[in-house]
């Protein structure tokens, strides 16, 4: 009998214990949400918190009545009221992502509607629009999520070998029996992120946003391109044994000719996976997204001679959460990935600053970008934003309200919704 | 707050927690979208409002000097407690739906019992906690109210 009641009273110490944690964590995420925070904190609590905000919102109201049951109300009424106060607080606070997603909703509209006219949407049949999804936030998909789309799927598909690096990728492709899907086989290059030290296709490239675009008549190509094992402060990423056939000496210029060596690869192999060439799309997240500006905004670019394909036809870019100041990219985190430095090799340092690659030429580009990013500042996004007025091209910046990086991750996620909702009609639109 | 408005609350809580269930197998069965799904997003969120409510209710007017009230007490504690474990199954469900390149019949599994845990639990929880309160109404000491 006093053992067992020993040992209800050491759960409750721990229950209390980790519903103090949990409520320290909630502060901190409130400050991170409110103020935008600073690259540590916000490295946590940005990232983490808003991307399942709605599914913290329940565990904060249940954290905040646990610790009141656990907290004894005659004896500590000054406690228990602020922890009252407190977990409402932070309940409330954590709400506003959800709470925000009609405004990102309507930025996202609005950034439509400048890019494509008032009426853009009488431009997708109605034939087409049943494919698409029929609003940008639905709650039940949010909480239960949508069953993956049925496609084609070929993993590990060796696109280049040199000294000891190899180079795969994996394949999304619509069902051959669908005819008369949205993408028409358009092609959709799709490069991961990771700091450029790190990542990977497949898990962590959002398969099922790949699918999901197969699934509407798109080919995806999933790739790999080599990680620099050059030092710097992104070292800290992690990485897995299983990468070190990818892992060299390698700086941005290597990467985006591997990204290169792709598109030849693809030129000869397109109608294998059926995939239209005359109608590609490059998407990349984060690194990634540096690198699809980098590739997309100087595909055509003198610099990048015998770089790319010449039987790829560009349709659009899709830059995901993209850094483009370059100066301050690799100069803090990872020195050696441009040689020299803007003052002694500036041709070098422009030409991998995305924004500055852009011209008339372009074609039309859609930024998904996090307002409370402290990874890849806003401002990054704008750069490339304001490129693409001044050269007339094609720009809609989706604004994703208090959320971090990688906010796609959780694709049944309020950002992510949104963020498909217009993806799905961009490419429509241009392809 | 009356024992009859509690009482009252009760049933509302029973009604919102089986419509919610019923919408969600239809949801599981039908996975197109359909403008019941925007009501069922109403439902959910208020069948939450009215489970935290009974819990609320719980903590205020049970006695939990009286042997039945304690042990009433008790459920409302693994009932917190299954709600977190529960929602955060429904963060693992996301995150691994997203990172699954090829499906198949396991991991279509995982998701499928991760939801249960998750929704069906929560809400099958919630009805077996209100049946507990409306089966022990009457019992003289285990309740409060003025």
């Amino acid at each position: 009998m006093r053992g067992n009641l020993n040992k209800l009273r050491i759960l409750k110490i721990l229950l209390k214990l980790d519903c103090y944690v949990t409520l320290l964590c909630g502060i901190l995420a409130c400050y991170v949400y409110i103020t935008g925070g600073d690259r540590l904190i916000g490295t946590i609590f940005a990232n983490v918190y808003p991307v399942v905000s709605g599914l913290f919102v329940l565990i904060y109201a249940t954290t905040t009545i646990l610790t009141l049951k656990l907290t004894d109300k005659s004896k500590k009424p000054k406690l228990y009221y602020s922890v009252m106060l407190i977990g409402i607080f932070i309940t409330g606070i954590l709400c506003l992502p959800v709470f925000a997603t009609p405004i990102t909703i309507q930025n996202a509209e609005n950034e439509f509607a400048s890019a494509y006219g008032t009426n853009w949407r009488s431009q997708i049949p109605d034939d087409i629009s049943v494919y698409f999804k029929q609003t940008p936030f639905n709650i039940p998909e949010y909480f239960m999520g949508t069953p993956s789309k049925d496609c084609d799927v070929v993993l590990d598909v060796l696109f280049h070998e040199e000294d000891n690096i190899s180079l795969y990728f994996d394949v999304y492709m619509p069902k051959s029996s669908v005819l008369d899907l949205p993408g028409q086989y358009s092609t959709i290059i799709n490069i991961h992120g990771g700091g450029w030290v790190t990542g990977d296709k497949g898990f962590a490239n959002i398969p099922s946003v790949s699918r999901y675009l197969a699934a509407q008549g798109y080919v995806v190509f999933d790739i790999q391109y080599g990680l620099t094992n050059k030092s710097g402060i992104l070292d800290m990423f992690p990485t897995m044994p299983e990468w070190n056939h990818k892992i060299g000496d390698f700086n941005i210029s290597d990467q985006v000719r591997h990204i290169g060596i792709f598109t030849k690869y693809i030129e000869i192999h397109a109608h294998e996976y059926g995939a239209n060439l005359n109608s590609t799309f490059i998407l990349g997240r984060s690194a990634g997204a540096h690198l699809t500006g980098v590739v997309g905004f100087g595909y055509n670019d003198p610099y990048f001679a015998d770089y790319f394909s010449e039987e790829i036809t560009l349709k659009g870019i899709i830059p995901i959460y993209p850094p483009d100041d370059t100066e301050e990219t690799f100069q803090i985190a990872l020195p050696s990935m441009i040689s020299g430095t803007p003052e002694t090799n500036p041709l070098a340092w422009e030409k991998f600053q995305p924004s500055k690659l852009i011209n008339s030429a372009t074609p039309p580009v859609l930024i998904f970008q996090g307002t409370h990013d402290p990874w890849v500042l806003p401002r990054n996004s704008e750069n490339i934003k304001t490129a693409s007025n001044n050269n007339g091209v094609i720009c809609s910046l989706l604004f994703m309200h208090f959320s971090g990086h990688g906010s796609d991750y959780f694709s049944q996620g309020n950002y992510n919704q949104v963020f498909l909702y217009y993806l799905e009609r961009f490419l429509y639109l241009n392809r | 707050m009356t024992k009859r408005a509690f009482k009252n609350w009760c049933f509302f809580s029973i009604f919102t927690n089986l419509l919610a269930i019923s919408f969600a197998i239809a949801y599981l069965a039908i996975p197109i979208y359909n403008i019941a799904w925007d009501i069922f997003g109403v439902v959910l969120i208020l069948t939450w409002i009215a489970d935290f409510a009974i819990i609320l209710m719980n903590e205020k007017y049970l006695n939990k000097a009286d042997d039945k009230g304690k042990h009433l007490n008790r459920v409302v504690y693994i009932y917190l407690v299954y709600i977190i474990v529960a929602t955060l199954c429904l963060m693992g469900k996301g995150l691994f739906t997203t990172g699954t390149a090829v499906p198949s019949t396991f991991s279509q599994t995982i998701s499928y019992i991760l939801i249960a845990i998750g929704i069906f639990g929560v809400f099958l929880f919630g009805l077996f906690l209100t049946f507990l309160d409306l089966i022990n109404f009457e019992e003289r000491g285990a309740w409060k109210f003025e």
